[in-house]
């Protein structure tokens, strides 16, 4: 933690732990969302292999172009930090500059996303289809749209950064938001790891791994 | 940084001016302030105990013979879904909720949460969530698919209609609501306690919210999982929970059930909570075991995530399976024994009151004992083959939940009204109300465990003739009656005791922890001072210092005053001011919940809410003078 | 406290729990479906299992509500004297962890055996097959090396392992005979197994305990266990046809009207060679049509009626099987059992010309009552 940040009025550091209240919300929050998540990607895995019909993730999901899309969105995590950064240091140019690159990055992330998702509805691949296509759609939804939040968060701070109202004294603000970004990271690389890296390349025939019993 | 004038916040241009008054319906509907949400929390919660008795007793009607047509099969099954649904989300939750508002803050020396906007954005969630959820009734049907909601039995394609799609929208609302409060008071009580309050020094009600919310705000975004997935399956077509697929129906339990265990918790630690305060107090002597009280709470929520596939026995997982889901649920019986033990020497060598309040909990500790043994038979995957669906699991349930959490509840009422009000329930009619509803709740429910023992299966509209269960349900039915009765009686105590108005003060029970130690009810900004904490039971010691010396019995009874907070300079106390954001989030996401059952429009009106809200919060400063923001 | 006061609390609860006691003492478990008249090893481990944890938590219940109620009554205020500050004691921590604990490893030891012994399924070669697939809101039963089907009535001879394999065609349903064993759950796209076996002959109930929709109450089954023999002579009967009907009476114009009305979706002729594949292609066939259209298709998976004159209960174990009540039936399903999907889809309840008068319901049920096997064997068995 940067030492030459002035405690604002509303600050609270001084309170029971130390830790700034809004900090502990975020971080709090996060762990909510870790079972959000969690729970969207137990159920792809529970259901991996087990659609009847394709489109089939082999088919499907293009390993190269994410790979792209995902280097993107772990960049704008440095951007981040490196925004975080240049606020404390009442470096306001570099500060913004930096908050409007990760906002541009975080955009081509969800640019990638709708040119997949309509990519694969082109393919016939679709919420509807299978199960692959309802376990899929509705995680990287889920996840597109944490992005898109984010996204707009981050323009409002990038606004406030502008009127002179984000400053070096409450930095903390833009760091919420950077421990927020972080995570919707953090998630997709496990997304992009399991989802794609690894499902994709199954190479198991469909529905080869029986349910307990067989059907 | 320089000492130049900061630049005016940008606000979001107001339609209506924002309220300042303290008076009058705007005040309640922009409202801040923990004390009033959680007397709102109280209100509607309390309303919602009637309607799901009166769901109940329309059951118990139908049940009470042998073939009877009182109720339509389909009514009746909407009648068990609602009530079930009602009782668990929309009213011991909220109470729990009223009692977390209300108390926590006061004992842990705090002027208010953490976060008041949040506070109040809950309440409103809450309130309009579970209006949506009832409107199902008035539109089509309520949900008939129990408060569990199995597919396929929920799916649209064996469903049709919007009564379940009423009900997971309902549920995804309420969620958020309670995962909103929980993240409050989590940060408010490991940040916000008064100077030299460690945790060891907390009051165990206010450890108990601590755990309950922990739990929340992991368990409930489970919920929300399953009821997006069954809410897309239902609306989308998706294939979640659809066989035909390839979908499986069990993956539905599993993600209920490891959200449903953990919310029983959620549904006992602060009734656990409110009987570990009331206990020592009409005892005067401490709670016996401390540490071992928090200690187990905390040991029952983390071993709590461990036990859910205990509702699966019948499901086919297997006998390992099993084997390790009857251990982990035999195991939880260890902690809630050491608390029933330890509550137990509370008032073993204690110089017992047994006024209204005190009777409810010791009558908690007797009934969910009961409700704890039936639970180990269940633990026993084999007998539990017998046992489950049938109606000794109704009876196992209704022993930890009402006889549980609503006895603690309503001991916590009797115990934390004066405080609330600044007057007295009156004891004779507490105690009647207490005779009545425990006569009447044992009268209904221990029928229950050997009817279901002699085959009787749940979440039946009917039963046969010469099955040999019709003197039991008769028996049930009349006791669900005489609960009614008993919560007349309460009604008739609060109208008759806001009529007497006997003024209780700040301290009628000679209590021990620090709400007891301002004004009933309390100022707005609750402490003059913000007290220094030096120990557990702090107004305790503060009272009766020499108690500290050793075991002193000779204490005169001081006559320590509550705070006076007559003279009060309040420019010096930093209070947020009202807002109505909250208001506007939560009414903005009832509509797009309704819109996603019926028409896009809604759904981009009441997202159009929740941006305006959300904007309006956000540039919103907490109090207009300053220019600070949250 | 006053004494007065006490005896005012204390004592009306009190014997409101000796009322409540002595009252349930009087209610008895000789329910047809009572899990304490085991006729059969798993149950009757079931019920012992349950009896010794029963027992135990009774000791407990009287050590913990009897230290409640003597504490509560032997240490009310007496005076304004505050009482010894206790604050804990750690042996009795102690004591009360472990003390518990082992109690647990107690319960744990015959449960966990219990498991083993009851969810392992025997040997297959000597045991009966029945595969039991669950409807909204009948049983199925099939006997694969049999060669058998039928509905809502399940036969088994006594002392003989069954393995009943379970499964579910639509919603999850659960297989419960609580007098021969616990419930195992049907589940669409699972395969569950459960082993029972009955000490005795007789007829014993059956009913659906997981909540499948409208009439879940009325999902029932009955389950005739006959001697060795009397197993045997079924199985032949389940292959010999009917006798032959009188042209121009009653019973063949109920065959014809049933020909025209009914077999779409109800077969009653499975006694013939390889009817019983079949029989199962036809039950495929119409759970394919129904899914095509749940609203309005005529055609829905239906309950099996080969012999069904020997039945002992119709609609799913709900009314017994004479001409009043299949009359009844016929007529409107609705007046025995509400939301069937017969009523909700044959075309004689929902087409404006297919309706059936009176006397055409008359002949369609002494039709059924008259599907017997010709060399009839008549067996009595009392009503477990």
């Amino acid at each position: 933690m940067s030492t030459n940040v002035t405690i604002q009025h509303g600050e609270e550091i001084n309170n029971s732990t130390g830790v700034s209240t809004k900090k502990l919300l975020m971080w709090t929050f996060l762990g909510s969302d870790v079972m959000f998540f969690g729970t969207f990607i137990a159920t792809f895995m529970a259901y991996r292999n087990k659609s009847l019909n394709g489109p089939y993730p082999e088919d499907t999901l293009n390993i190269p172009i994410t790979s792209v899309s995902t280097f993107v969105l772990l960049m704008s995590s440095l951007g981040i930090v490196l925004a975080l950064h240049y606020l404390k240091e009442a470096k306001m140019g570099l500060a913004k500059f930096w908050l409007l690159l990760v906002i541009i990055m975080g955009i081509i992330f969800i640019g990638f996303q709708v040119y997949e998702f309509s990519h694969f509805a082109n393919m016939g691949m679709t919420p509807q289809v299978n199960l692959f296509g309802s376990t899929f759609f509705t995680l990287t939804s889920l996840h597109g749209a944490h992005v898109s939040l984010g996204i707009l968060w981050l323009i409002f701070l990038l606004i406030n950064e502008h009127r002179g109202n984000l400053n070096s004294g409450n930095a903390i603000d833009l760091e919420i938001a950077g421990l927020y970004w972080h995570f919707v990271d953090i998630v997709w690389i496990v997304i992009f790891a399991l989802l794609y890296l690894i499902t994709a390349n199954d190479g198991v025939p469909p529905g080869s791994i029986p349910w307990i019993g067989g059907h | 940084m320089s000492s130049v004038a900061k630049p005016k916040q940008f606000q979001l241009p107001r339609i209506f001016p924002r309220p300042t008054s303290h008076k009058g319906l705007w005040y309640w509907l922009a409202t801040v302030d923990h004390k009033k949400i959680g007397t709102m929390y109280g209100l509607v919660s309390f309303f919602w105990f009637l309607v799901g008795g009166i769901e109940a007793l329309l059951i118990r009607l139908q049940l009470g013979q042998a073939e009877s047509s009182i109720l339509s099969p389909e009514v009746y099954n909407q009648m068990f879904t609602m009530h079930g649904t009602t009782m668990v989300f929309l009213v011991v939750m909220p109470l729990s909720a009223a009692f977390f508002n209300w108390i926590v803050p006061l004992q842990i020396g705090a002027r208010d949460v953490a976060f008041p906007r949040l506070n109040a954005l809950s309440l409103w969630v809450f309130i309009f969530g579970s209006i949506l959820l009832n409107i199902s009734w008035f539109a089509g049907g309520a949900p008939n698919g129990g408060w569990f909601g199995y597919p396929p039995n929920s799916s649209l394609g064996f469903n049709p209609g919007n009564g379940i799609t009423y009900w997971v929208m309902g549920l995804n609302i309420l969620g958020v609501a309670s995962i909103a409060a929980g993240l409050n008071f989590i940060v408010t009580i490991i940040n916000m306690r008064a100077p030299g309050m460690h945790m060891m020094r907390m009051p165990v009600f206010t450890w108990m919210t601590l755990i309950t919310s922990v739990l929340i705000v992991l368990a409930l975004p489970i919920l929300a999982v399953a009821g997006i997935q069954l809410t897309a399956d239902r609306i989308y077509g998706t294939n979640f929970f659809n066989s035909e697929a390839g979908g499986d129906p069990i993956f539905w339990q599993h993600i209920f059930w490891l959200f449903g265990h953990p919310e029983v918790y959620i549904l006992i630690l602060p009734a656990m909570g409110i009987v570990s305060e009331v206990l020592p107090t009409f005892s005067r002597k401490p709670l016996f075991g401390y540490t071992a009280i928090v200690f187990a709470g905390l040991v029952i929520g983390f071993m709590g995530w461990f036990v859910w596939s205990h509702h699966m026995f019948t499901v086919g997982l297997g006998p390992v399976a099993n084997t390790a889901f009857t251990v982990t649920t035999m195991l939880i019986a260890i902690p809630t024994g050491v608390k029933i033990f330890n509550w137990i020497s509370t008032l073993w060598g204690g110089s017992i009151k047994l006024n209204t309040s005190m009777l409810f909990s010791i009558g908690f500790i007797a009934m969910f004992t009961i409700g704890g043994l039936s639970g180990v038979t269940h633990a026993a995957s084999p007998s539990d083959a017998q046992q489950q669906d049938t109606y000794y699991v109704v009876a196992h349930f209704h022993y930890v939940l009402f006889g549980g959490s609503i006895l603690a509840i309503f001991s916590g009422i009797y115990y934390w009204w004066p405080k609330f009000t600044g007057w007295l329930l009156d004891e004779k009619l507490g105690k009647i109300n207490f005779v009545l509803m425990f006569i009447g709740f044992n009268l209904s429910f221990a029928p229950m465990h050997w009817v279901g023992l002699n085959g009787m299966p749940r979440r039946i509209y009917t039963y046969a003739e010469d099955m040999g269960w019709e003197s039991s349900n008769l028996a049930a039915t009349i006791g669900g009656f005489i609960i009614a009765i008993s919560v007349l009686v309460f009604l008739i105590n609060v109208i008759l005791s806001k009529r007497k108005k006997q003024h209780s003060g700040g301290d009628p029970w000679d209590a021990r922890t620090l709400e007891w130690s301002i004004a009933s009810p309390p100022p707005h900004y609750n402490f003059v001072e913000i007290p220094k904490v030096e120990h557990i039971d702090a107004w305790w010691y503060r009272k009766y210092p020499e108690l500290l010396e050793g075991n002193n019995q000779d204490i005169k009874k001081q006559k320590i005053e509550v705070e006076d907070s007559s003279n009060v300079d309040e420019s010096k106390i930093h209070l947020p001011d009202l807002s109505y954001y909250p208001l506007v989030i939560g009414v903005g996401l009832a509509i797009a919940a309704l819109g996603v059952m019926y028409t896009y429009a809604l759904v981009a009106i009441g997202l159009i809410m929740v941006f305006w809200g959300s904007i309006g919060w956000s540039t919103e400063p907490v109090n207009e003078d300053s220019n600070e923001h949250h | 406290m006053t004494k007065k006061k006490l005896k005012q609390i204390f004592f009306p609860l009190f014997n409101s729990f000796l009322f409540i006691f002595f009252i349930s003492c009087g209610f008895g478990f000789d329910s047809p479906m009572s899990t304490f008249d085991a006729q059969g090893p798993v149950a009757q481990l079931q019920k012992d299992l349950f009896l010794f944890v029963f027992w135990l938590a009774v000791v407990v219940f009287i050590l913990v509500e009897g230290a409640i109620l003597y504490a509560s009554y032997r240490y009310r205020q007496k005076d304004e004297k505050l009482p010894a500050q206790i604050h804990g004691n750690t042996k009795l921590e102690l004591m009360w962890t472990i003390l518990p604990s082992i109690i647990i490893v107690i319960i744990a030891v015959p449960t966990v055996m219990g498991i083993w012994k009851t969810q392992v399924m025997p040997d297959e070669e000597n045991s009966i097959i029945v595969d039991s697939i669950g409807h909204q809101w009948w049983f199925e039963f099939r006997y694969p090396k049999e060669e058998i089907v039928t509905a809502n009535e399940l036969h088994i001879p006594e002392n003989k392992d069954v393995i009943v394999n379970i499964e579910s065609q639509d919603v999850i349903h659960s297989f419960w005979i609580p007098k021969i064993a616990g419930k195992v759950d049907m589940i669409p796209n699972h395969q569950n197994k459960l082993w029972i076996r009955a000490d005795n002959p007789g007829i014993y109930y059956g009913q659906c305990a997981e909540f499948c929709g409208i009439a879940h109450a009325l999902m029932k089954f009955r389950v005739v266990v006959h001697t060795k023999e009397d197993f045997e002579k079924w199985k032949n009967d389940m292959r010999t046809p009917p006798a032959a009907l009188n042209p121009g009476s009653d019973e063949d114009e109920g065959r014809k009207l049933f020909v025209g009305n009914c077999s779409m979706c109800h077969t009653n002729d499975s006694y013939k060679k390889a009817a019983y594949h079949k029989e199962i292609q036809n039950q495929n066939n119409r759970w394919e049509e129904w899914k095509k259209d749940k609203e309005y298709s005529a055609i829905v998976s239906a309950p099996n009626l080969t012999h069904f004159g020997d039945r002992l209960t119709i609609g799913a174990g709900l009314k017994d099987n004479n001409l009043e009540t299949l009359s009844s039936w016929i007529e409107n399903p609705d007046n025995i059992k509400i939301g069937t999907r017969m009523k909700n889809h044959a075309a004689i309840y929902n087409s404006d010309d297919q309706f059936l008068t009176s006397n055409e319901i008359d002949q369609i049920a002494k039709y059924l009552l008259s599907l017997k096997p010709d060399k009839v064997n008549v067996i009595t068995y009392t009503n477990k």
